[in-house]
């Protein structure tokens, strides 16, 4: 067998999210109707914090039979989950200012696709047929306004919660 | 005394029709932003505890 060493994907400034207010086949993102919609919002530069979803399923034992000699696990619902998306706002400004786009776009009670693309540089690569992504169909909690931290760098942001409507799909490669 | 955090409502929702023919409400602010064409305008939402349209 031949000893491989595959090369790690940096994630530091590799990451970006898309905030799309509709996609019609979540498994076909569209480029030019969806991600090019005059409506989507790349919430990138916005965010806090890093954009994790996590996938945690239920873990259970079958019942146990009479000659059994070790639990059976089994697995059993999953529960996809994202942490609480925080943002910049601007509390003095009206909601149609740049700083405030992701807050305009993120309404609560709304739902939202989060497109996620990991690997071509956030900043300057520019979204392309080919590139795959993963699709998060969420449904937006109340925006809260919060502090980042106590210190003197934090600055005003709003969090807000968000649940998943379907499960995610991931490695959507854009038509 | 705690801190108090504020919750932001967005109560101005309008009904657009987005690039890829589906209809949606989404906030007056987004809809001048983008220069979305508005179907139907400002349903007030959230503020009394109803649900935002979909």
């Amino acid at each position: 067998m031949t000893v491989v060493f595959p090369e790690g994907t940096k994630i530091q400034g590799n990451k970006s999210i898309l905030v799309l207010q509709s996609v019609a086949t979540p498994a076909s993102v569209d480029l030019s109707s969806e991600i090019g919609d005059a409506a989507t919002v790349n919430a990138t530069f916005y965010l806090y914090g890093n954009f994790s979803p996590t996938a945690d399923p239920n873990r259970g034992e079958a019942p146990a039979r009479l000659g059994d000699k070790v639990a059976r696990e089994q697995f059993g619902r999953v529960k996809y989950a994202i942490g609480d998306l925080s943002y910049v706002y601007d509390p003095q400004a009206a909601d149609s200012t740049t700083e405030n786009k992701v807050k305009a776009a993120c309404p609560e009670g709304a739902d939202v696709y989060l497109l996620e693309r990991i690997g071509p540089d956030a900043e300057t690569d520019i979204y392309a047929v080919g590139q795959r992504y993963n699709l998060h169909h969420v449904l937006l909690g109340p925006q809260t306004k919060v502090d980042t931290g106590s210190d003197e760098f934090s600055e005003a942001a709003l969090s807000q919660p968000v649940s998943y409507v379907e499960p995610p799909v991931a490695g959507i490669i854009v038509a | 005394m705690a801190e108090s955090n504020p919750v932001e409502r967005e109560t101005d929702l309008v009904l657009v029709k987005l690039k890829n023919g589906t209809e949606k409400h989404v906030t007056r602010a987004l809809a001048d932003n983008a220069e979305l064409k508005i179907i139907k305008p400002a349903a007030k939402a959230a503020a009394s505890g109803q649900e935002a349209p979909k």
